[in-house]
């Protein structure tokens, strides 16, 4: 049975692809999104792990090299795991410029209480 | 003694599965109260020791197939997750049913599961599994009730002189709780879905509710595992004869000893499967005994043997009556004799005999012996024979004024049958009643 598309990604997701454009390992992606995020996103090993084999499951990762030690396997994305990415990236890019432009334009009409 | 010299202690650990978030939180109040967890055995008692840097606990629900249930550690999905979380630093704490308990290195401050969303998913995925698996065993039991119902020839009396009652009171027992069970697991769902919607993970009911919820299902379960096991012993101590006392202690030991191997934590860790092996030899030393030693040891040790059952004060005041009742219930599940008999032949005439088990010998002699019997007594033939059961727990012979019947019947399902045509075989012969009691209990 396929599985069900993603419609939209989570931030722990959304964070995971991000870290994946690179080959990175399971260690070197809780440490990349740790640093990004200054800590406000930290990704579980336990979650880390269900995401990694579901997006390889669903062909958006790929995994490189013969490394066994299941940390330090190393995983990038494909090229549907890229435009999945961008599809969020994109539709993300909208919500902001949307509420951005709304924001905007009551602030003008003296509407928005600060 | 104060609470700070307190190196270890146990305490009870009763969170169902579908409260697994409770017993995360439960567990990380020990650890903050600075005890760390060690071990918690089948019989719910979690042992924990002192430390000085607090862990981080994290339950996680895993569904294991059924085929692989009774080899969990070739569950190749979680050795996976196992390993991948343990490579994190997290260490394997505890295992009860499916619930894993992992604790994060001391100091550690990232949770195991970070996404709801995958959490989420995992939970859903329990809860339907337990909700299908909930629904399957309903559906047998009901079916499993409606067979037993619907045995041949069967009455109230022959229920309660029998395991059947027992059986059946099993059954219902289980399809109230399978039903409870439903009906908490439908509404758990509902509540996944609803919290899903609301972005309110995880739905957790507060520790203390969670936790009085684990105790009483575990203490209900816990009393009719009582209840079925006095049932059986008191059963074995009622009837009379070594043979049902045995039988008895076997049927309780197998499921003690699953239950012992199980609460005592015996061949915990990797040979697990060996938790099978105690209950296994148990099984097949009793299939062994049964089939060795039933051969007709029944019949004799049946204490109306070579007792003339009609012969007794009460049937003797009773059958000059028009409407005659004789009953002898030696024990309340193995012998039973019921004598009914109206003279006038407008209601007709039951004899019925609770024997105990036999073989496939047995009741091959039994219709052979009793065809026998019509042949030279009343020079007719038996115009069917039907075999179902190699056993047989009661003989009962009917006689409505049109025809006779002898059935042969094991718990309920008639093993051996006999229909005669002719009216002219009065089942109130007095030659005939010999030859029955000659055959079952001498």
């Amino acid at each position: 049975m396929a599985r069900k598309q993603l419609e939209t990604l989570t931030e722990q997701m959304y964070y995971l692809l991000l870290a994946l454009h690179q080959p990175v390992h399971g260690y070197a992606v809780m440490q990349f999104v740790a640093n990004l995020t200054e800590g406000r996103v930290q990704i579980g090993a336990g979650t880390l792990y269900t995401l990694l084999s579901r997006f390889e499951a669903d062909g958006y990762i790929t995994r490189i090299g013969t490394e066994t030690n299941a940390i330090r396997k190393e995983y990038v994305l494909t090229e549907e795991g890229r435009r999945l990415f961008k599809k969020e990236r994109t539709r993300l890019q909208l919500l902001l410029r949307d509420s951005e432009q709304s924001l905007a334009q009551e602030n003008a009409e003296g509407r928005l209480i600060p | 003694m104060s609470n700070e010299t307190v190196r270890t202690k146990r305490l009870f650990f009763p969170f169902l599965p579908l409260d697994y978030k409770a017993a995360e939180q439960w567990l990380n109040q020990r650890a903050q109260q600075g005890y760390e967890l060690c071990s918690i055995s089948e019989s719910r008692i979690a042992k924990f020791k002192r430390a000085d840097t607090p862990r981080r606990y994290a339950v996680v629900l895993w569904i294991t197939s059924t085929a692989q249930s009774l080899r969990p550690y070739e569950d190749v999905e979680f050795n996976k997750y196992h390993e991948f979380v343990t490579s994190c630093g997290w260490t394997y704490a505890a295992q009860l049913g499916n619930m894993h308990i992992f604790a994060s290195p001391p100091g550690e401050t990232i949770p195991l599961e970070s996404d709801p969303t995958t959490e989420a998913a995992r939970a859903n995925a329990y809860g339907r599994n337990r909700l299908i698996t909930g629904f399957i065993l309903l559906g047998a039991c009901i079916l499993l009730g409606l067979l037993l119902m619907g045995g041949d020839m069967f009455s109230f009396m022959a229920l309660s002189m029998n395991y059947m009652l027992l059986i059946m009171l099993l059954v219902a027992i289980m399809s109230v709780i399978l039903l409870f069970r439903i009906l908490q697991l439908a509404l758990y769902n509902r509540r996944l879905s609803k919290a899903e919607k609301e972005f309110f993970w995880p739905p957790v009911h507060t520790v203390r509710s969670a936790y009085w919820r684990g105790a009483i299902v575990y203490g209900a379960g816990v009393l009719v595992v009582v209840l079925m096991f006095v049932c059986i012993i008191a059963d074995s101590i009622i009837s009379h004869g070594s043979y049902a006392s045995v039988q008895a202690a076997f049927t309780t030991l197998i499921p003690l000893s699953v239950t012992f191997t199980r609460w005592t934590g015996l061949f915990r860790g990797r040979n697990k499967w060996m938790q099978l092996i105690i209950p296994a030899c148990i099984m097949a030393l009793f299939l062994v005994y049964a089939l060795t030693s039933m051969e007709e040891k029944p019949i004799k040790e049946s204490r109306l043997a070579g007792q003339p059952v009609f012969s007794s004060a009460t049937s003797a005041a009773q059958r000059e009556s028009q409407y005659n009742r004789l009953t002898v219930q030696r024990s309340p599940l193995y012998t039973y004799v019921e004598y009914y008999e109206d003279l006038d032949e407008t209601k007709g005439v039951t004899y019925s005999y609770y024997v105990k088990s036999c073989t496939q010998a047995l009741s091959d002699r039994v219709y052979n012996e009793l065809s026998d019997t019509f042949r030279v007594y009343y020079n007719i033939e038996p115009r069917m024979q039907e075999i179902i059961f190699p056993g047989v727990d009661r003989v009962q012979a009917r006689g409505d004024g049109q025809g006779t019947s002898i059935l042969v019947m094991q718990k309920g399902l008639v093993c051996v049958r006999m229909d005669f045509r002719l009216s002219d075989v009065s089942i109130s012969d007095p030659a005939l009643q010999q030859i029955l009691v000659q055959t079952f209990f001498s």
